[in-house]
C-alpha cells in the first residue's frame, strides 16, 4: 500500500472519532444546558415575577398619589369639613343638645326631655354605644319635645337636614293633656322621637394598604345632598366633646 | 481486486462524507440551539432585571411620597368611609315627615291633629278631632282624590274609628298604608 492512502480502515476510524465527538460535544452542551442554564429559567420566572409586583407598586402608588392630587380638586376644603363634621370622631352630646336646642328654638317647639346614651368622656376614650362590625358607632338621644304639627314637622326636617347626620326613629306624636293646665293650646302636641347620631373613631391610617378607590359619582351625589345641609351652629372646642354654648342659657333654652 | 477496490472506493467515502455533515449538523444545530438558549436567557435576565430595579427605585421615590402625605392619606381614607356611612344613614330614613305633611297639607281648617304614629311596615296612625261630620267628609274626599293622584305616598287608607263626644266633638282615627 502507497503512503497517502486512505484504506478503508483509516477512515473508519476517523470517522468513529469525529462521530463520537460530536455526540460527546452534544452530550457536554446538553449537560451544560441542563446543570447551568435550566436552573436560571426557573430564576428568570422569580425575577420576571418580582419585575411585575414591583411594576404594579408603581401603578398602584401612582394612582394613590393622582387620587390624593384629584382629592382637592373634586372635595373643596370646605366640602371635606362639613363631611368630617357629619359624621363627628367622637360622641359630642354637649353639640348635639346645643344645636337641638338651636333648631327648637328656629321651629317653636320647646325640648321637654331628652335623655342620652353611650358617648366618649375626656378620660375615658373607650368604645361605647353601639359598635357596629364596620366601625361606624352610633349613640341614641331620646327625645321628648312639644309644639303645633307644622313646628314639628320642621324640627324633624331641621334635624334630617343638618350635620351632624342623625337618623329619626321611633316618631310617636300624642296629644297633651289638659288635666293640669287647662289654657293649652289644642294644636300643640308631645312628640317622642329616637334620633341616632353616628360617629366614626379615628383610625390610623395603613400606609400599606395603597388607595385603589377613587372618589366616585355616588360620593360626589352624597356630597352634593350633603353641601345644602345646615352647619353645626355649636362645634367642638376639642376632643372632649364639649361645646361653646353662649350665654347663661341651659339646654333647655330657659 | 484492484478493480474490485477501485469500484468500491466512491460509495465509501460518499457514505463517509454524509456521516460527516450528519455529525458536523447535530454539532451546529446543538451548538446554536445551546446558543439561542443562551441568549434568550442573557436578554430575558437583562430585561427583567433592570426593569425591576428601575421600578423598584421608581417604588422607593413614590413610596416616600406617599408617607409624606400620610396625613393625606388618612384624611382621604376617611372620607371614602365617610361617604359609605353617610349614603346608608340617608337610605336608611323613614319618610316621617313627608308622610305627616302629605296628611297635614289636607287637613281642613279647624280640624285638629291628635296623634301620629308609625309602624315599622310602613303604614301610618293618624288621629284628629273637629267639630262637625263635615269636616270629616270633606277630609275624606281630599284624601281620596290625593291617593288617586300619581305619586302619591300612600296607597290604602282604613278607617279605624270615628267617634262623637257629648260637646258635640267628632274624633277619626285613620290608617294609611304607604305603597309597596
Amino acid at each position: 500500500m502507497k503512503k497517502g492512502n486512505i484504506t478503508s480502515q483509516m477512515i473508519d476510524d476517523k470517522l468513529l472519532k469525529e462521530t463520537a465527538l460530536s455526540y460527546v460535544g452534544v452530550v457536554f452542551l446538553i449537560m451544560i444546558a441542563v446543570v447551568f442554564i435550566w436552573p436560571h429559567f426557573s430564576d428568570m420566572a422569580r425575577i420576571k415575577d418580582e419585575s411585575q409586583r414591583a411594576q404594579k407598586q408603581v401603578r398602584d402608588l401612582e394612582k394613590s398619589l393622582s387620587t390624593l392630587d384629584k382629592m382637592e380638586e373634586l372635595i373643596s376644603l370646605e366640602n371635606q369639613d362639613l363631611l368630617f363634621k357629619a359624621v363627628p370622631e367622637n360622641f359630642e352630646p354637649g353639640v348635639i343638645l346645643e344645636n337641638l336646642r338651636v333648631m327648637s328654638r328656629q321651629t317653636g317647639v320647646v325640648i321637654n326631655d331628652y335623655s342620652l346614651s353611650g358617648g366618649v368622656l375626656a378620660s375615658e376614650k373607650n368604645d361605647s354605644g353601639v359598635r357596629k362590625a364596620d366601625g361606624l358607632s352610633s349613640s341614641k338621644v331620646i327625645l321628648k319635645v312639644a309644639g303645633a304639627t307644622p313646628g314639628l314637622i320642621q324640627f324633624i326636617k331641621s334635624i334630617e337636614k343638618s350635620v351632624p347626620v342623625a337618623n329619626v326613629q321611633d316618631v310617636v306624636v300624642s296629644e297633651v293633656s289638659k288635666f293640669m293646665d287647662e289654657t293649652i293650646n289644642d294644636e300643640v302636641l308631645n312628640m317622642s322621637m329616637v334620633i341616632n347620631y353616628y360617629y366614626f373613631p379615628a383610625q390610623p391610617p395603613l400606609l400599606a394598604e395603597v388607595m385603589t378607590d377613587e372618589i366616585s359619582a355616588d360620593n360626589l351625589e352624597i356630597m352634593k345632598k350633603l353641601a345644602v345641609y345646615q352647619k353645626p351652629i355649636f362645634q367642638s372646642s376639642g376632643t372632649t366633646g364639649m361645646s361653646i354654648g353662649g350665654g347663661n342659657e341651659n339646654l333647655f333654652g330657659e | 481486486m484492484i478493480i474490485n477496490l477501485l469500484k468500491e472506493k466512491p460509495v465509501r467515502v460518499t457514505k463517509t462524507e454524509k456521516i460527516r455533515r450528519l455529525n458536523r449538523m447535530v454539532l451546529i444545530l446543538a451548538g446554536v440551539i445551546f446558543g439561542i438558549l443562551v441568549l434568550i436567557l442573557l436578554v430575558q435576565y437583562g430585561y427583567y432585571s433592570s426593569q425591576s430595579s428601575s421600578s423598584k427605585r421608581r417604588v422607593k421615590v413614590l413610596e416616600s411620597e406617599y408617607l409624606s402625605r400620610s396625613i393625606e392619606v388618612a384624611k382621604y381614607k376617611r372620607m371614602k368611609s365617610l361617604y359609605g356611612y353617610v349614603g346608608d344613614v340617608f337610605q336608611t330614613r323613614y319618610p316621617y315627615t313627608e308622610m305627616i305633611e302629605s296628611v297635614y297639607k289636607l287637613l281642613p281648617s279647624g280640624v285638629v291633629v291628635t296623634s301620629v304614629s308609625f309602624s315599622e311596615k310602613g303604614s301610618m296612625t293618624f288621629a284628629a278631632k273637629m267639630m262637625g261630620v263635615m269636616k270629616y267628609e270633606n277630609f275624606l274626599e281630599k284624601v281620596d282624590k290625593f291617593n288617586s293622584d300619581i305619586g302619591s305616598l300612600f296607597g290604602n287608607v282604613v278607617q279605624k274609628l270615628l267617634s262623637r263626644s257629648s260637646s258635640g266633638e267628632y274624633r277619626f282615627e285613620l290608617v294609611l298604608e304607604t305603597k309597596k
